[in-house]
């Protein structure tokens, strides 16, 4: 499928054109080239159906005023933003591209902890927690990752209260949690 | 539990009567918590519930109002169907 292009040369702000909720990807190319071409559909292939934006701009002989605004030497190139705008990365290469918008695609609303040179994740490893990564901590407890005690806290909270039977069985707790998280979704 | 996931009791199968009172229970407590009166209580006794139990699902419908509100506010895709438990 062919995508119709953000811009085929003319200067346009690329702040204007995040898409919210998730990472954006500002693809510079030039069509007439076979093998950026080919590139190109290998990305969006990749990034089908994933959440992640993908936009393109083509260009004819790299001079062009989006590319120069851009600082697009070559072609062809990616440029990543994160869900919060921020551009956090520049890749020329597929395997580059695709770690850029792993690391994008981490990116949660508000700060959490990102990686394994953040003393808060080494807090969480001091105070017993087994994961490797941050992405190893499932998503509702890396969101108290920069309060390292409140989330080994919440998760012994968690364990006594919901993932263990008491005067109700695990099971009618597991009912009962289904529903609230159901209940809740439903208010959209 | 997938029909519960969907937040529609009706096509439920396999819920005890008692059970169907408590998740009642547990709707008003979430979506209009500030109704929630004595005698929505005095019904779940009555079909046999105790105060111990009544407090776990309570505390269960709190604690999952709280994960769900940090996992809005961050942005993250939860499972509608429950949280899975950390190995």
């Amino acid at each position: 499928m062919r995508q119709t292009p953000l811009s085929t040369g003319a200067d346009v702000v690329l702040a204007n054109h995040l898409v919210p909720e998730q990472p954006t990807v500002f693809f510079f190319f030039k069509p007439s080239s076979l093998l950026e071409q080919q590139f190109y559909e290998g990305v969006q292939k990749q990034l089908e159906g994933k959440p992640v934006a993908l936009k393109v701009i083509h260009l004819k002989t790299g001079d062009e005023p989006i590319a120069k605004k851009n600082e697009i030497t070559a072609t062809p190139m990616a440029l990543i933003f994160d869900r919060r705008g921020r551009q956090t990365g520049k890749a020329a290469n597929p395997d580059e591209l695709m770690k850029f918008i792993r690391a994008a695609s981490d990116v949660a609303r508000i700060d959490w902890v990102m990686d394994t040179a953040d003393p808060h994740f080494d807090a969480l490893k001091k105070l017993g927690m087994p994961f490797k990564t941050p992405q190893q901590i499932p998503g509702i407890m890396r969101t108290m990752s920069v309060k390292p005690e409140a989330m080994v806290m919440v998760q012994q909270l968690a364990g006594m209260m919901h993932f263990s039977d008491g005067a109700l069985t695990r099971r009618q707790k597991e009912l009962v949690a289904t529903y609230v998280s159901a209940l809740n979704r439903c208010k959209y | 539990m997938d029909a519960v996931g969907t937040g529609d009791l009706t096509k439920a199968k396999g819920l005890a009567p008692k059970e169907r009172e408590l998740l009642g229970f547990v709707k008003r407590l979430t979506l209009e918590p500030a109704k929630v009166s004595d005698i929505d209580v005095e019904a779940l006794r009555k079909v046999g519930w105790t105060d111990e139990q009544i407090f776990e699902a309570t505390f269960d419908t709190a604690l999952f109002a709280f994960f769900n509100r940090m996992a809005d506010a961050f942005g993250l895709d939860y499972d509608p169907r429950g949280w899975a438990p950390p190995k």
